[in-house]
């Protein structure tokens, strides 16, 4: 078909840019209302199958963005990147069954951060094993203590204690105070007398066949535990949670049997922005097998919580010895990344191709040196991760810088280290990773990165306040930063400091403020308020 | 299409963006979600952007029956439950592989049986063998003892037996009758003879040091090469050992010298493998013939780190010769050969054969993904009567490129394009290459 008028096509677009337009749904972090009394649904076994999880989205999905029109044209910048759906009108996320304003809202005092997600230790005494573990690549069993809770149980090597047990103990405790819904996890010394075989207890044999745990089964699991000079077991042990599990949840699409479900799991920006949490934690293992909806039941209702689990793959840790060179990298299999080494003829060296060596096992392989932000990868492509924009990402750095240097040692310091230096060491790499994020997801080129709005003053002396946070997170010089304003239709002001006279402004005025970095030579991106009448900010759109 | 509807399609667009930040305060009930009287509190931006993904849907359908098997197949633990009908016992010290093999005329299949740990004590026991279309056999059978580290000394004890009814062979007969092979025949010149052997070869040797190897060996073979069934000419009857079965026995000595930094990527080192052996006939042949001959060969590699120390430089040289004692002569098919197994891609199998064969190889290998190498290649060779011979002209190169793909410990397969004088050759090699 012969297109006659040349206006047609980007008319279209016109037309389409309209409809797509940045969206701000909600009134200020109102809570979501995810919570309905809903039916209990079917227990969704799909992520337990990590094979066709793996292949699906390494290959299968790879493909089919080929065939998606929305995709190839938001790469060719023809339409405008499909921003997350779930934001209010500050574009910020509002509580839900997912997730829960904590330490980016309101700082946590340094117990709580250490505190995190604990609520009852298990008790010590006999256990009562009830299964041994059937899947992971770590040995364990799920026992039950004299109080009656669920225990999962799971060591690691030997050759490595604390490797994986700190990613569970630091990692949780982060992405709580982030706002996720995470397991609770304990350091637990295990006394191997203490450990009572139910007569009923079941493993997965030769095949993945079910068949009766015998008391062979569990000394071989024992034989591989590290131990103490007391015959002590280390364990990592995690609390089960409360309510019925459902299966994990898919970082694409909708769960079916959950009406409350209503926005799609890859436009959801905890999801998306979970991606810049992960990749500080370096935490590779972020799919689908790793995740748990429980139907939580209540009096008045009962309704899906969608939980986070198994940071074991946190830092430098690959579960059972320290990450390959290439994880948090590439993924599994990359083929960008192996056309881009095939077509270069060898003479694109990858920065971490040449990795500093491992300096304590119980952290693994983890530093800073080759660590980009943008370019991070887990073990396999996530949709959710896919679809970060710069919003989503700056919604994530936001929370990541939220955590101080003592905030991040205060964590840390409840992890499980016997060799001098190793909890320093993961601190400070914590801390320089951190800022490696800041300083790239706050750059100006990326967003302008004002937040914490607020009006303030009365009459003549009203005024808007601001927050930036690259200078305050000391990523940028304050003293060769400049904001330029424009009220309205006015004409454009420029400060050096971040607060802006609105006396005179009309109810319906737009706030534009773009920032530089120096002195006003060059100006950023954008960002534009809009007040309500009574003087609030009532949104905030990044461009 | 005219500006009519390009102003209706503006003014939809224009009207639809105030629509959107409108309907944010006047939320709505949607789908499923009403059911229960949830009510909307997102205006959905994905109707739009679904509507364009719909074409992706198309691969959901053949993914689908693939994703089951995928699930089946880890729910039941099936690739542990196939991998096990290959072994005998637990451990998975012994067991057997099917073979598979696949020529240029014809296909073939065979069996491999193994035993890595026989008295546990890690001896290893290998016997395998396969048939092809045309009537081509091939057989072996080996055990090695290898060094441990209690003992230095390593034994090794191989035989194999091949019948193959067709050998190509590139030859010309002179005026005096007698063969011309090597560099200057033609492609033209292709022969090809039925050849049978039963060959054995005892080596013991010792671990000198961790990177030098010594060991003696004696070896034997009967062989006999008779008319081929191909239909190509036949090989002059006046070669050397051809309508004869020729016994040959003799023995030799080896040298290994690897101090490479891994052998199976190595990136730097050196792997220098040297031989001398020397072989006779008992007694004359019915036509009066009487064969012995000494053969050496060396073969240096050599590995240069680059600007990287994962950027690899390769060279390696390899010689081959083999000499007549006295006025005995060599069976033709035991000279040393240059083709596309031999280090000379782009040429076919058994292209060049004589007393001697030189060649010189470079490769630039550098990583891709975890264990696979890609590398570019030029392979020079010649090969000669005597020495005299090596110039230039008589010189055949090849060039390419291709992808080295290795497990932790082993080379899996090597996938490479040669192109030379004689056209391009596509190949892929198990286990094999250096």
């Amino acid at each position: 078909m012969k297109i006659k008028n040349p206006l047609l096509p980007p008319t279209i677009l016109l037309s389409l840019c309209g409809v797509l337009s940045p969206l701000y749904s909600l009134e200020p972090l109102r809570p979501d209302n995810d919570d309905f009394n809903i039916a209990e649904p079917a227990e969704d076994e799909a992520g337990d199958y990590i094979w066709s999880d793996g292949a699906y989205y390494m290959a299968v999905y790879q493909m089919e963005k080929l065939l998606d029109l929305g995709w190839l044209l938001q790469k060719f910048r023809i339409l405008p990147k499909q921003e997350a759906e779930n934001i209010d009108s500050l574009d910020k996320v509002p509580d839900s069954t997912w997730f829960t304003n904590r330490h980016g809202r309101k700082r946590m005092n340094p117990a709580e951060l250490a505190h995190g997600p604990l609520k009852q230790a298990p008790a010590p005494g006999k256990w009562t094993i009830l299964k041994g573990k059937g899947i992971g690549i770590n040995p364990g069993f799920l026992a039950k203590d004299h109080a009656g809770r669920l225990l999962f149980v799971k060591f690691d090597p030997a050759k490595y204690p604390g490797l994986g047990l700190n990613g569970d103990l630091i990692a949780s405790k982060i992405l709580h105070a982030a706002g996720y819904n995470v397991p609770e996890y304990y350091k637990f010394w295990i006394d191997p007398a203490d450990l009572v075989l139910s007569p009923n207890a079941t493993i997965k044999g030769k095949y993945k066949v079910k068949r009766p745990m015998t008391q062979k089964d569990l000394k071989g699991i024992i034989a591989k535990a590290p131990k103490d000079e007391r015959g002590r077991l280390l364990a990592n042990v995690s609390i089960g949670l409360p309510g019925k599990p459902k299966g994990p949840f898919n970082y694409l699409g909708l769960r079916k049997d959950d009406p409350n479900d209503t926005v799609r799991h890859e436009n959801r920006r905890e999801l998306r922005g979970l991606r810049v949490l992960m990749s500080w934690l370096n935490n590779t293992d972020s799919r689908r097998g790793n995740s748990l909806d429980m139907y939580v039941e209540s009096a008045d209702r009962s309704f899906l919580r969608h939980y986070l689990m198994d940071f074991s793959a946190s830092f430098g840790s690959g579960n059972i010895h320290p990450k390959e060179v290439e994880e948090g990298h590439e993924y599994f299999f990359d083929p960008g990344t192996v056309s881009r080494s095939l077509s270069s003829a060898g003479l694109w060296v990858k920065p971490w191709e040449r990795p500093p060596p491992v300096r304590y096992p119980e952290v693994g392989r983890y530093e800073a040196e080759s660590f980009d932000p943008k370019r991070w990868r887990g073990a396999y492509a996530n949709p959710a991760f896919e679809k970060m924009t710069r919003r989503d990402a700056f919604w994530g750095t936001r929370i990541v810088t939220a955590f101080t240097d003592e905030d991040i040692r205060t964590i840390v310091a409840t992890g499980h280290f016997s060799t001098p230096g190793a909890e320093d060491y993961l601190a400070r790499t914590l801390i320089e990773r951190r800022d490696i994020i800041g300083k790239h997801w706050f750059a100006l080129k990326q967003i302008n990165p004002l937040d914490e709005f607020r009006v303030d003053g009365t009459g003549a002396q009203i005024q808007l306040r601001f927050r930036d946070l690259a200078v305050a997170r000391s990523y940028a010089e304050n003293a060769t930063t400049r904001y330029q304003y424009r009220i309205g239709s006015g004409k454009n002001i420029v400060v050096s400091t971040p607060q802006i006279p609105l006396h005179g402004t009309l109810p319906g005025d737009r706030i534009r403020i773009r920032t530089s970095r120096d002195s006003g030579g060059s100006w950023g991106r954008p960002i534009s308020l809009d007040l309500s009448a009574d003087g609030e900010v009532k949104r905030v759109i990044r461009h | 299409m005219d500006m009519r509807l390009a102003s209706v399609l503006i003014l939809t667009g224009l009207l639809a963006a105030p629509h959107a930040y409108a309907a944010e305060f006047a939320p709505e009930p949607s789908g499923n979600a009403d059911a229960i009287g949830k009510k909307r509190l997102y205006r959905s931006q994905t109707s739009l952007y679904r509507i364009l993904a719909l074409p992706r849907y198309a691969l959901e359908l053949p993914w689908y029956p693939a994703k089951r098997f995928l699930d089946f197949s880890e729910r039941t633990d099936l690739f542990a439950r196939a991998t096990d009908l290959f072994y005998f016992n637990e451990a998975k010290t012994s067991g057997w592989f099917p073979k598979f093999s696949s020529g240029e005329s014809s296909g073939g299949a065979g069996l491999s049986l193994f035993h890595h740990d026989l008295f546990k004590k890690k001896h290893q026991a290998n016997i395998s063998f396969s048939y092809a279309a045309e009537d081509e056999f091939f057989g072996r059978a080996a055990y090695t003892v290898d060094p441990t580290p209690d003992s230095s000394y390593y034994l090794k004890v191989e035989s194999d037996y091949i019948r193959d009814r067709d050998i190509e062979i590139y030859t010309t007969p002179t005026p005096s009758g007698g063969p011309i092979l090597g560099a200057k025949t033609l492609r033209s010149d292709r022969r090809s003879y039925a050849f049978t052997s039963l060959r054995g070869k005892l080596t013991a040797g010792k671990k000198m040091s961790k990177t030098v190897r010594m060991a003696a060996f004696v070896r034997g073979a009967r062989s006999k090469a008779g008319h081929g069934a191909q239909g190509f000419a036949p090989v002059p009857t006046n070669a050397p050992g051809f309508g004869e079965s020729v016994g040959m026995a003799g023995g030799g000595m080896e040298l290994i010298w690897d101090f490479r930094n891994d052998p199976v990527r190595p990136f730097y080192g050196c792997l220098v493998q040297a031989h001398a052996e020397a072989l006779g006939s008992g007694d004359s042949t019915a036509a009066g013939d009487r064969f012995a001959y000494v053969g050496h060969s060396l073969t240096a590699e050599h590995y240069f780190p680059l600007y990287d120390p994962h950027r690899t430089l390769v060279f390696r040289h390899s010689l081959r010769r083999v000499d007549p004692i006295g006025d005995k002569r060599i069976p033709f098919y035991d000279l040393p050969r240059l083709d596309e197994n031999h280090l000379l891609r782009s040429f076919e199998r058994n292209r060049f054969q004589d007393r001697g064969a030189l060649s010189f190889n470079m490769e630039y290998r550098y990583p891709i993904w975890v264990t696979w190498d890609a590398f570019f290649f030029f392979d020079g060779g010649q090969s000669f009567e005597h020495y005299s011979d090596l110039h230039g002209p008589d010189f055949r190169f090849s060039e390419g490129l291709g992808i080295r793909m290795m497990s932790k410990d082993k080379l899996l397969f090597v996938t490479q394009y040669a192109h030379g004088r004689e056209g391009g050759r596509f190949q892929v090699l198990l286990g094999q290459a250096f």
